[in-house]
C-alpha cells in the first residue's frame, strides 16, 4: 500500500490542529477559578507533603522539626532523676512534660501521648547500688511505628547522659577531675511496658488507618457528587421546575443534605463490613459509639459537599475544586499521611481538615477503645463543623438560587 | 382571574419588563407574543415565584398574593420552555415523582400519570427513559409533569419550540382538550400561527412592553390593518427605492422589504395597488408574484412593533 502525503493538506491540518488549540485554551481561560485550582493545586499538594513528612528527614533541625511529647512520672523526686530529668529536657527532640502518675495514664490511654516515662521509687537506691534502675517506658500498645520512633531518639540520648557517681552516692555534672568515676551505663537498661488494656480485641493501628483513611477520602470524592447533582439539576433545568412547585429551597437544600448522608452512611458501612470480613478489623466494639461517629462523620462531610456546590458555577467547575481540597484535606488531615509523622506544627495544622476528626474519632473507638464518654468531645467537634460549613453553605445556595432565578 | 398591574423587572444592564399590564380570564388562552429576549420567560419566572418583581402588583381572584404563597403555587402549573426532566428516569416515574411534589397521594397520582400519558400518546413507552425520547416525545412528557396536580391556571412557556409537526398536533390537541376542561392558560411564543389558533387573547410584548392586547378581532380593530399584498420582485441589483414607492402612502400603509418581497398593509391596498405597481415598474423592478393575504396576526405584529416575528 502506497501512503501519498499531500502537503497542502498537512498544512491545512497543522492550522485546524492551532484552531482546535486555540479555541481549548480560550475554553481553559476562561473559568480563571477553575484555572488556578488546576495550576495551583499541585504547588500546594507538593507542599503539605513536604512539610508533612519533615519531621521524618534525618537532617531537619528547623522548624519543621517533630518535637515528641514524652510525660514524665518522677516517683522518686531525688537528686539523681531530677539530674536524669534535667538531661532529658536538653534533647531537642523532646518536649519533656512534668505530670503525676493519673495524668499519665490519660494521656497515654485517650492516645494523645505515645508513651510516658516512669521513674519509680527506689531509684536514686538503685543507681547507688549499680542494681537494675526501677524506671520504664509504658506506652500505648499497637503504637509501634511511634514507639520505634521515640525509642530511636531516646535510647541513644540516654546512652549519653554519662553521669558520674559522687563519693556520697549522689551523680553529678561536673568532670571526672573533681569528682568520682564514670557510671556503668549498663545498669540504666530501660524497661518497655504497654499499658494494661481490658479489651480482648485490639485493632491494629496500621489496619485502622488505611481503612478510615481512605473511607473518609471517598467519602469526600462521594458528598462532592451530591453537590454535583445539585449543578446538575441547575443544568438541566429540574432545578428551576422544583423552584416553580411548592417545594421550598431551604427543603431542596435538606433534601440534598439528607441523601449525602444516607449514601455516606451506607457507604460507610459497606466499607467498615468488608474491613472487617477481609482484614478481620473488629467494629463491633462499641456499636451506639460507631454509628454516632458515623451519623456525626456523614454529617460533617455532606456539608462539605453542599458548601462546594455553593461556591461553584458548573459541574466542570466543581469537580476541579472538589478534587484539589479533597486531596488537600486528606493529606493535611492524615487520611493519607499518618498524622504521629507530621511535624509539630502540621499536626496541629491538621486540626483544620474535617479528615482529621473524623480518624481521630474513629481511632478513638477502634484503636484506644475509649469509653463513648470519651470520644463524645471529638463527636461534638465534628458536628459543630458540620454545623459550621452547613451554615455557609446554605449562604451560598440562597446566593445560588438567587443567581438561578435572575 | 389573575391581574398583573404595573408590573416590572430589571436586571444590572436592562430592563426586562417595564410596567406590564395583564389580565388572564377564568377558563381562557392568552397568548403572550413576542421575539426572543422581549421578557416572556422572565414574565413566567415572576408569575411562577421563581423570581422576584421589582415593582408591580399580582391579584389572585382580586387579591394580592405572593407568587411564593405554596397555596398559590398549588394552583399553577408551569410548563418550561427547556425540557426539565430526569433524563435517566422513565417518562411514568418522572411523572410520579412531580406529582408527589404537590401532595398528591400515589394511587391518585398513579391513575392521573396514566390518563395524562394517553392523552400525550405516550402510555406505550411509559417504562423507557425520557433520554431515549425523541424531542418531541420529550416536549410532550415536559408538559405532562407541569399538570398532573390538576392545576387552574397553566403558564406554558414556548411549548413547541423545535418539534416535528406530529408531535405539535398532539400538543395542539391536548390544549384544546385542556382549554375545553376550563383551564386558564398563559402561552408563551413566537409562532403567530400557534396564538391565532389556540388563543382566545392574544399580547403582543416586546423589549419588555406590553404593545397591545385583546382578541384577534380586537386587535384587527386596532391595527387598523384591512388587508395586505405581498409584492415578490425577481433579484435585481438596483436598489429598491421604497420611499419612492410609498411617498404618497405612507400614511396609510406599512412598507416592509425582506430579501425580494415587499409586504404592503393598511386599508384599502387594492384601489392603491395599480398605481404602487407602476411606481415599481419605473423603478425598473421586475415583479415576480403579487399575493393579496388575509389579515393575519403577522401583519398586526407587523403593524405594532415595525419588524417581523420571525426577524
Amino acid at each position: 500500500m502506497k501512503i501519498f502525503f499531500c502537503s497542502s493538506q498537512a498544512t491545512n491540518s497543522e492550522t485546524d490542529m492551532f484552531k482546535i488549540l486555540q479555541k481549548d485554551l480560550l475554553l481553559l481561560f476562561s473559568d480563571k477559578r477553575a484555572l488556578a485550582f488546576k495550576f495551583l493545586l499541585p504547588v500546594l499538594l507538593i507542599s503539605v507533603f513536604v512539610l508533612a513528612f519533615s519531621g521524618m528527614r534525618s537532617d531537619n533541625d528547623g522548624p519543621g522539626i517533630q518535637k515528641i511529647s514524652l510525660p514524665v512520672v518522677d516517683l522518686d523526686s531525688s537528686e539523681t532523676t531530677r539530674y536524669i530529668v534535667r538531661q532529658l529536657s536538653q534533647i531537642p527532640s523532646f518536649n519533656l512534660e512534668h505530670v503525676d502518675s493519673i495524668q499519665a495514664d490519660k494521656l497515654v490511654r485517650t492516645g494523645k501521648r505515645i508513651g510516658v516515662l516512669v521513674l519509680h521509687k527506689g531509684f536514686s537506691d538503685a543507681f547507688s547500688a549499680q542494681t537494675p534502675l526501677p524506671w520504664e517506658l509504658v506506652y500505648q500498645e499497637g503504637r509501634d511505628m511511634e514507639l520505634g520512633i521515640l525509642k530511636s531518639i531516646l535510647l541513644p540520648n540516654l546512652r549519653k547522659l554519662n553521669p558520674f557517681h559522687t563519693p556520697d552516692g549522689n551523680i553529678s555534672d561536673n568532670s571526672p577531675a573533681n569528682s568520682g568515676a564514670p557510671l556503668d551505663l549498663s545498669g540504666m537498661q530501660l524497661t518497655f511496658r504497654p499499658l494494661a488494656q481490658e479489651p480482648a480485641f485490639r485493632n491494629d493501628p496500621w489496619l485502622v488507618q488505611p481503612v478510615v483513611g481512605i473511607a473518609l477520602i471517598l467519602l469526600l470524592f462521594n458528598v462532592s457528587g451530591i453537590g454535583g447533582s445539585l449543578l446538575e439539576e441547575k443544568e438541566t433545568g429540574t432545578l428551576k421546575r422544583l423552584l416553580q412547585s411548592p417545594l421550598k429551597p431551604a427543603g431542596l437544600f435538606w433534601a440534598k443534605m439528607l441523601q449525602g448522608m444516607f449514601i455516606s452512611f451506607i457507604q460507610l458501612s459497606i466499607m467498615f463490613l468488608a474491613a472487617m470480613l477481609i482484614f478481620g478489623l473488629h467494629i463491633e466494639y462499641n456499636i451506639p459509639g460507631l454509628l454516632l461517629i458515623m451519623l456525626a462523620t456523614t454529617f460533617s462531610f455532606s456539608s462539605f459537599g453542599l458548601l462546594l456546590a455553593g461556591i461553584s458555577k458548573t459541574r466542570g467547575q466543581m469537580q476541579g475544586i472538589a478534587i484539589a481540597i479533597i486531596l488537600l484535606m486528606s493529606a493535611l488531615g492524615g487520611s493519607m499521611i499518618p498524622i504521629f509523622i507530621m511535624p509539630d506544627f502540621m499536626q496541629k495544622l491538621a486540626r483544620l481538615s474535617v479528615n482529621y476528626w473524623g480518624l481521630e474519632a474513629f481511632y478513638d473507638l477502634w484503636w484506644r477503645q475509649l469509653p463513648l464518654r470519651l470520644i463524645l468531645p471529638k463527636i461534638g467537634i465534628l458536628v459543630s463543623i458540620g454545623l459550621l460549613i452547613t451554615s455557609v453553605a446554605y449562604l451560598f445556595f440562597r446566593r445560588f438560587i438567587r443567581r438561578l432565578a435572575s | 382571574m389573575l391581574s398583573i398591574s404595573a408590573l416590572s423587572k430589571s436586571y444590572p444592564n436592562h430592563a426586562a419588563l417595564k410596567q406590564i399590564d395583564l389580565h388572564l380570564q377564568e377558563g381562557k388562552m392568552l397568548g403572550l407574543l413576542g421575539p426572543n429576549g422581549a421578557g416572556k420567560t422572565t414574565l413566567i419566572n415572576i408569575l411562577s415565584g421563581l423570581s422576584k418583581r421589582d415593582a408591580g402588583t399580582i391579584s389572585w381572584f382580586n387579591k394580592e398574593i405572593a407568587t411564593t404563597d405554596s397555596r398559590y403555587k398549588q394552583s399553577i402549573g408551569v410548563v418550561p420552555q427547556e425540557i426539565s426532566l430526569y433524563q435517566d428516569l422513565s417518562a411514568y416515574q418522572n411523572l410520579l415523582f412531580w406529582g408527589s411534589l404537590y401532595g398528591l397521594k400515589k394511587s391518585v397520582s398513579k391513575e392521573k400519570t396514566d390518563r395524562i400519558l394517553q392523552d400525550l400518546g405516550l402510555y406505550d413507552r411509559r417504562h423507557d427513559l425520557v433520554k431515549t425520547y425523541s424531542g418531541g416525545m420529550k416536549r410532550r412528557i415536559n408538559i405532562g409533569a407541569a399538570l398532573l396536580h390538576d392545576p387552574s391556571l397553566i403558564f406554558m412557556d414556548e411549548p413547541t419550540v423545535g418539534i416535528d409537526p406530529q408531535s405539535r398536533n398532539l400538543i395542539y390537541n391536548y390544549i384544546e382538550k385542556l382549554k375545553t376542561s376550563g383551564k386558564t392558560i398563559l402561552y408563551t411564543t413566537h409562532y403567530l400561527e400557534e396564538a391565532e389558533n389556540l388563543c382566545d387573547r392574544i399580547a403582543i410584548l416586546d423589549n419588555g412592553k406590553i404593545i397591545v392586547q385583546g382578541t384577534l378581532d380586537e386587535l384587527r380593530t386596532i391595527s387598523k390593518i384591512q388587508e395586505s399584498v405581498e409584492i415578490l420582485l425577481y433579484a435585481t441589483e438596483l436598489p429598491v427605492d421604497i420611499a419612492a414607492i410609498s411617498a404618497e402612502y405612507q400614511h396609510r400603509f406599512s412598507f416592509y422589504l425582506k430579501d425580494h418581497a415587499l409586504t404592503i398593509s393598511g386599508s384599502g391596498i387594492a384601489e392603491a395597488l395599480p398605481d404602487l405597481l407602476s411606481t415599481m415598474i419605473n423603478q425598473s423592478l421586475k415583479i415576480k408574484k403579487i399575493e393579496i393575504k388575509k389579515i393575519n396576526l403577522e401583519n398586526i405584529f407587523l403593524q405594532f412593533t415595525g419588524y417581523q416575528l420571525r426577524d
